[in-house]
């Protein structure tokens, strides 16, 4: 008999593989309402300035525009991920260039853009800060006077512009500098950047007869858009309805974009709205990632056992605090990197400055440090003449040790995953290619850990009449292929085929509950949700079977392919549709399973961990990688190639490997991409470079055409087929790595991405003096 | 804005009547037009290739044409590639080398691939990663799109 479970491993085609290739796939901007209107939205021409006066009157006079909305005509209701510091439109001033002034709803977009040349807003200018550094100084211009006064979901300790302050530290830092024999300290600057999905941020929204506003959107986060909806407008979340429909990416961007704007000229218009950002105005006004300046000290014995690290980060939160606490957070849990340090201190800050918001971007709060800690292991290797894999290799983390703050951890392979490069072949020859005068070759390696999981999450599943599977869990797929392992979980705990389950759109209307495609949660957190609503399906299969058989409940088996029988009898069977009817039209009622979680954080052990300011605790679970690269680099442009490279997953077990891989390629050429050419550039408060023709990302030919993905199943103890994510690990290693390798192939070490052409040559021109 | 002008487009093996403006891009007459939304807006720009469809065969950026210099031309969109139940083996080879994740650039994707087979039926790397390269896609590494077109080839032998 083939195992019920036969499903998991495999690489299952994606559900809405064929919708995707045939341009069938449905995407907000595909949508179309009758009698509907365009939006557009005016932008701050100032990076700080109070608004004195707004002059709607030309707007509304001109033909085909059906209202102008200011602040003025919305309550004055502040929403946000952490602190709620974030009105709609700008309200009495504006904190970035390009923050959303006035929005405008028109017959066609032609007509609201021309309506929007014809807004007159007074400003009084302010003085402005952009940098972190100049925000945290005495005197500095304060972005957000009330901040002591706003509402939050995260505390942490702030002050001035200072949104949220950590310090970690385990064992005792000072103390130990004298026993090491080397110490290596240095300064590294990581740069805003962009999540750079292919579709912009857009929504669409529409009042019903009673009131009730339905917004599309392209989000990676549908409660939580229904609430800042409701919140934003002072509705109950009962009048709002959110779905998301196809997601083109999101990587960490899309919570809660430009909803509920458009949700308020719907509501004033009573008209369906369509509001989709252009390129330009989706990259000044939505999110980046951090930019971040990093000081580490990191110290080790002449044997390379490392001793201490300290670390000193401060991250460019922007305009308004979005997810900075957190991404804090995140940062001083892990700065210390995959390895057994025993004493570590950890202190960061998230800063407000004049500059667009950063928010969540994959690789969360831990790419910054993890920059910095991997360029200082190969400058520490070099400096103790070890090889640079061996001093990762002895110092690494093993299941069953903590992390900061004690934290377990169950399951931990980086030690693996760097072994598992050095004996790949490929990597033992690129090892030895050094190539040639002018075009210098070198590898680099790092071994990097994240932590996810993330708050709620919950299931519902019920049999349909004919026997097939319902499944709703609000989790949006935004391309990670979750709805394809979620499918294949359901499959495998009841033993049925995957066109037997019917993933359910995400819909606040019909979903249960999940908090967002964030932190890896769906392999892990998602997946138990379904793993244990079907298991209640299962039961509710047996209960209702023997009844059915006139036997015991321990008689009943689970047969594959959606049947039930007499447990020794092979003739007696019933099929899943068998047994819905029998509750549906005869007794017992259908056929529903639940299941509903909060992924508990790990505390922080003040035994172990002396903190301040840390809430939330995070370290639902780890996740650890190793990356490498083998580069070219040209000597008289500076001009870096990535030939091939080289990443192994610590990822538990496998649910579908193509979509494992897929996210693998996906994330290292992310990661590629940012270190050698991303950069978001301000010039007084202005971004410079809104395009994607000045804002370069990583095209077929940067692309290595060589990527090794080594999967390392290891299964997790506290997951139904332990499973764990793994797309977020993947983009953090590749920026050190290149790094390392630079240093590897010419002896230039360079601590500030992005590593240009420009970068490099003045590195290598500073290197031959 | 200039006065509306009406010209006919051939799409897809059917002639569409349209009123544009001269100003107007062949993109937003197929999507917002014409309902043609397989075909997708990632810049407006030229650079990103979500926009991509094929006129008289040729990959060719519906953002930067406009709509009146394509009266003379055959139009074909993703939807126009195959009949709607059907599928060709370049979209099957996608399908089963894994290769959408989110999907949006995926049109422009099928397009290039389609074409660059037809011309080359068996490329190499290099020259699939040549002829993908005005294409953008933020979420594969480009890896399982290749794999796909390699599919194609080796199964085309
Ligand atoms: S939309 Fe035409 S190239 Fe990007
Ligand atoms: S699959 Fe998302 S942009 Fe290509």
């Amino acid at each position: 008999m083939k195992a019920l479970d036969g499903i998991i491993g495999q690489s299952v085609p994606k559900l809405e593989a064929r919708a995707k290739v045939t341009g069938t796939a449905v995407y907000t901007d595909d949508m179309f309402r009758p009698r509907m209107l365009t939006a557009a939205l005016l932008g701050s021409p100032y990076p700080h300035a109070r608004i004195l006066s707004y002059d709607t009157a030309a707007a509304l006079a001109l033909p085909g525009v059906k209202t102008v909305l200011t602040a003025e005509d919305l309550p004055p209701n502040l929403i946000g991920h952490t602190f709620r510091d974030e009105p709609i439109l700008a309200r009495s001033k504006v904190r970035y260039m390009g923050e959303p002034v006035a929005a405008v709803a028109a017959e066609s977009l032609d007509i609201a853009r021309a309506a929007l040349r014809l807004i007159e807003v007074e400003f009084e200018e302010l003085p402005a800060v952009f940098e972190a550094e100049d925000a945290m100084a005495e005197g500095a211009p304060i972005l957000h006077e009330d901040l002591g006064n706003y509402a939050r979901v995260v505390e942490s300790p702030f002050d001035g512009n200072v949104v949220a302050h950590i310090e970690l530290e385990t064992g005792n830092v000072d103390s130990v500098w004298e026993e090491c024999d080397v110490v290596v300290e240095n300064e590294y600057s990581i740069p805003a950047a962009q999540h750079l999905y292919m579709e912009t941020c857009s929504a669409l929204a529409e009042v019903d007869g009673t009131g009730k506003i339905t917004v599309w959107s392209s989000t990676q986060q549908l409660f939580g858009t229904q609430m800042a909806v409701a919140q934003a407008l002072g509705l109950p979340m009962s009048k709002v309805r959110c779905i998301a429909p196809s997601v083109g990416g999101g990587f960490g961007a899309k919570f809660i974009t430009i909803e509920p704007i458009t949700a308020a000229l719907a509501l004033k218009t009573r008209r369906p709205v369509k509001l989709v950002l252009s390129r330009d105005e989706d990259m000044i006004s939505m999110r980046s990632r951090h930019a971040a300046k990093i000081r580490m000290k990191t110290g080790a014995r002449k044997d390379g056992t490392l001793l201490a690290r300290d670390t000193e980060i401060v991250y460019n939160g922007g305009a308004y605090a979005d997810f900075s606490p957190v991404v804090l957070e995140a940062g001083m849990l892990l700065a210390a990197g995959p390895y057994r340090i025993p004493n570590a201190r950890n202190v960061g800050r998230a800063v407000y400055t004049n500059r667009l918001r950063a928010g969540a971007m994959r690789g969360f709060g831990v790419m910054q440090p993890m920059f910095a800690g991997e360029s200082q292991l190969d400058e520490l290797a070099d400096t103790l003449g070890i090889d640079r894999l061996d001093l990762r290799i002895k110092n690494a983390k093993q299941s069953g040790d903590k992390n900061m703050g004690s934290h377990y951890l169950p399951v931990c392979r980086v030690g693996d995953c760097l072994a598992s490069i050095r004996a790949h072949p490929a990597f033992i020859l690129a090892a030895a290619d050094k190539g040639v005068l002018g075009k210098r070759r070198g590898i680099g390696i790092s071994s990097v850990v994240q932590q996810s999981g993330l708050f709620s999450s919950s299931a519902n599943i019920r049999l349909a009449e004919d026997g097939t599977l319902i499944v709703s869990t609000g989790y949006i797929d935004i391309g990670t292929g979750s709805d394809t392992s979620l499918a294949q979980v359901a499959a495998a705990t009841l033993g049925v085929d995957i066109e037997a389950v019917n993933i359910v759109a995400p819909d606040t209307d019909g979903a249960v509950y999940d908090y967002g495609t964030a932190a890896d949660r769906g392999a892990h957190g998602v997946s138990e949700s379904v793993h244990r609503a079907a298991l209640e399906v299962k039961e509710r299969l047996i209960e209702l079977t023997a009844e059915i058989l006139e036997c015991a409940t321990a008689d009943v088996e689970l047969r594959p392919g959606g049947k039930l029988g007499l447990s020794g009898v092979p003739d007696i069977e019933l099929s899943f549709a068998d047994v819905a009817q029998r509750g549906l039209y005869v007794g017992g009622g259908p056929i529903i399973g639940q299941h509903a979680w909060y992924m508990q954080e790990q505390t922080i052990d003040p035994k172990h961990t002396r903190a301040l300011g840390f809430r939330m605790g995070g370290g639902v679970f780890y996740g650890f990688a190793a990356t490498a690269v083998h580069i070219e680099v040209d000597e008289t442009t500076g001009q870096i190639t990535v030939l091939e490279a080289w990443h192994a997953a610590d990822l538990g077990r496998v649910l579908n490997p193509n979509g494992a891989l897929g996210q693998l390629y996906g994330g290292v050429v992310q990661g590629i991409s940012g270190a050698l050419m991303e950069e978001l550039v301000w010039d007084s408060g202005q971004l410079v470079n809104p395009t994607l023709m000045d804002y370069k990302i990583a095209n077929s030919l940067d692309a290595p055409p060589e990527i090794h993905g080594i999967l390392l199943e290891n299964p997790d103890p506290d997951s139904p087929w332990g499973a764990r994510g793994m797309a977020e690990p993947c983009i953090i290693g590749a920026a050190p790595a290149i790094a390392n390798a630079l240093a590897d192939a010419t002896g230039v070490r360079i601590r500030t991405l992005p590593l240009t052409p420009e970068r490099v040559l003045m590195g290598l021109i500073a290197h031959e003096d | 804005m200039s006065k509306p002008q009406s010209i006919t487009l051939h799409i897809n093996d059917e002639d569409h009547d349209v009123r544009v403006q001269t100003q107007q891009t062949l993109l937003s007459v197929l999507r917002d037009q014409l309902y043609l939304t397989g075909t997708k807006l990632g810049c407006n720009q030229g650079v990103c290739g979500a926009c991509t469809v094929l006129r008289d065969g040729v990959p060719t950026r519906a953002c930067l044409t406009l709509a009146v210099d394509s009266t003379t031309f055959a139009i074909t969109t993703i939807e126009g590639i195959v009949p709607a139940d059907d599928l060709l083996p370049i979209q099957q080879a996608f399908i089963d080398a894994a290769a959408p994740q989110c999907g949006f650039c995926m049109s422009g994707m099928v397009l290039v691939a389609k074409s660059l087979l037809e011309s080359n039926p068996h490329p190499t790397r290099e020259e699939i990663r040549e002829a993908l390269s005005g294409n953008l896609c933020r979420c594969t590494g480009y890896t399982k799109i290749i794999e796909a077109i390699e599919l194609m080839s080796t199964r085309s032998a």
